[in-house]
């Protein structure tokens, strides 16, 4: 595949620059529990509870065991790299941390595996589009401020499953459902959301064989991972209390003294008509890119979610569902939606690395009144449209 | 190639100037001194106020931040923090014990102490309405003496507050200097060079593997 050199040259350079300036402290707190495996911690949600006095970080380790075996796994060729001091950076937690300027080196290692993941994007989504299509699709990889700032700035994982969930889709499209069902049940055990997507690929599959290949391999690959701790309460409460589940049901509508969840019901209707309707596998890209972008419309999301989305966005754009005047409103709103979360982290204090005083600074969304309002009201309008246009463009 | 390298120099250029709009318009303290251990809670009573001493480094001295524990916060009571230099309260702030959290970094903020570099100051926390018996405010303390250029002087405390100072900033040309050289110290670093490379070497190697070629 053929890419422009200073184009790959520069989209590096923008990335390197980006991960040594950038702090959130997700990352910090995920390689916190991380760093535990290199010491032979298998259940780190058991040793987080049984040592929290102890230990300078207390919250809890909520993520499957795959994503602390993945960080794990980071962490531990980061020190052989970096040495202790690196590790010594994730344990302190005072405000003496952020004037270190090692932070810079840390940060950058720490956030390496995303280069390699999000290339491998790269080239799948080139590998789906056609070849007058490729410049202009390296063109938006490279410089689009999502991927920028989730996975360079904010430094989450979740260009991981966002690139498993592409493959299934590539998968299923070449008719390799076990492959379906493997990376699937992969990406569900990086991050819960991908269950989401499962009914959509089994309501496409032609056959009941096809849809027992991709419902059972999925299953049982995620089982894998997650038997081990099945015994363990506190894998249980750190991780089941905290995801997916908790999320569904935050949004509700309240008629005649009866809470309807909104996104449930969403989905559920969003299933019949996918049900109902022709089972055309062009269809597939777009409709996952409703389910998961509807779940930052109906839920209180979290920034980095978008990524589940953007590859599915991206192929649309391309393929011209999208026109190019949408997302880019998209985008505003997201960005104007990221200003409104009180978290200083998610705006200006992602430079504290650049000037640690900036920690001092108020978050700007905590001068604004009727916070949650705003930010669910503008979500719901916007997004509605949004996913409107996807479905009218579809017809 | 031209289009590429004015868009990261570009966009390379507006991260510096924002950061620096921003440290010059938008940051009223800064960290100086801190202790951060808190080992155990000790009490505030009436008859048994809380004292730390500190030097100030910078001038400017306008916020102090302390962890204070109101379990539960069940005490509504008066809660006053004095500062004082030479035994004399140059600063008093009076809130209600409902201000403080159960277990918080509480702020005390105050008019700047234009010439407090070097100086040596006297926090006391008092609670004049709350007797043995009552729910009392507490204060975290270090169990050794942590702080080794102040110490806790009364209630025969062997450790230190947990606490941190913060100054205003006196002077631009203070605020961009100290920008510069911290940028001069985050790229000009060995570690650094080691992750660059690792990074670059990882990314060129993936890219020639996913049969990307070059035109």
């Amino acid at each position: 595949m053929k890419i422009p050199l200073s184009g790959l040259l520069f989209a590096l350079i923008v990335r390197l620059f980006i991960s040594m300036v950038t702090y959130h402290p997700d990352i910090k707190s995920q390689h916190f529990h991380a760093q535990y495996l290199g010491r032979g911690v298998v259940n780190i949600y058991q040793f987080v509870s049984e040592n929290k006095e102890e230990l300078p970080y207390k919250d809890t380790f909520n993520y499957p065991p795959s994503a602390y075996l993945f960080l794990g796994s980071w962490n531990y060729l980061s020190e052989v790299v970096q040495g202790v001091e690196i590790n010594n950076w994730i344990n302190d937690w005072n405000t003496s941390s952020f004037f270190k300027t090692d932070m810079s080196a840390y940060l950058l290692l720490l956030k390496t595996p995303y280069f390699i993941l999000d290339l491998m994007l790269l080239g799948l989504l080139m590998y789906l589009v056609p070849v007058k299509d490729r410049k202009k699709l390296f063109n938006i990889w490279a410089f689009n401020p999502i991927s920028l700032y989730v996975i360079y700035a904010i430094g989450q994982f979740d260009v991981i499953p966002a690139l498993m969930t592409l493959v299934a889709m590539v998968s299923f499209i070449r008719k390799k459902y076990l492959l379906v069902g493997f990376f699937l049940g992969l990406a569900i055990s990086l991050k819960t959301y991908p269950v989401l997507l499962l009914p959509i690929f089994l309501i496409h599959s032609r056959s009941i064989k096809t849809m027992l290949k991709i419902g059972i391999c999925s299953v049982l690959v995620y089982f894998l991972t997650i038997a081990p701790f099945l015994g363990s309460v506190d894998f249980i409460n750190s991780v089941f209390k905290s995801s997916l589940g908790s999320k569904l049901f935050e949004y509700q509508l309240d008629v005649s003294f009866i809470k309807f969840p909104i996104y449930p019901l969403f989905y559920i209707s969003f299933l019949l008509y996918v049900f109902i309707s022709k089972k055309d596998t062009n269809q597939l890209n777009k409709q996952l890119l409703i389910v998961t972008f509807s779940y930052l419309i109906f839920t209180n999301y979290h920034p980095q979610w978008i990524m589940w989305s953007l590859p599915f966005l991206i192929l649309s754009y391309i393929k011209k569902s999208i026109s190019g005047f949408l997302i880019i409103s998209m985008l505003v709103l997201y960005f104007v939606i990221v200003l409104l979360v009180p978290d200083l982290y998610l705006s200006i204090g992602l430079f504290s690395v650049l000037n640690p005083n900036i920690i001092t600074m108020p978050a700007f969304a905590g001068f604004i009144p009727f916070l949650e309002q705003l930010k669910f009201g503008l979500k719901l309008f916007f997004g509605s449209i949004f996913i409107y246009s996807i479905f009218k463009k579809a017809k | 190639m031209k289009s590429y390298l004015t868009f990261t120099l570009a966009f390379i250029a507006s991260i510096f100037i924002f950061v620096t709009v921003v440290s010059i318009l938008g940051i009223r303290r800064i960290p100086d001194v801190a202790q951060y251990r808190g080992d155990r809670l000790v009490p505030i009573y009436s008859n048994s106020p809380a004292t730390q001493s500190f030097i100030s480094n910078e001038n400017g001295l306008n916020t102090i931040l302390i962890n204070l524990k109101n379990r539960s916060i069940i005490n509504n009571k008066i809660f006053e923090f004095n500062l004082l230099e030479d035994d004399i309260v140059v600063r008093k702030i009076i809130i209600n014990g409902s201000n403080i959290g159960d277990g918080d970094n509480v702020r005390f903020q105050f008019l700047p102490i234009s010439d407090s570099k070097g100086k040596k100051y006297v926090i006391k926390l008092t609670a004049p309405d709350t007797n043995q018996g009552d729910i009392p405010i507490e204060v975290s303390f270090s169990n050794n003496d942590s702080y080794l250029s102040g110490s806790s002087l009364d209630q025969n405390q062997e450790g230190d507050f947990a606490f941190q100072t913060y100054y205003k900033p006196q002077s631009l040309n203070v605020t961009l200097s100290q920008l510069v050289i911290r940028w001069i110290n985050i790229f000009i670093n060995f570690r650094l060079v080691i992750s660059l490379v690792v990074v670059s070497a990882l990314f060129v190697v993936t890219a020639k593997k996913l049969g990307f070629r070059y035109n």
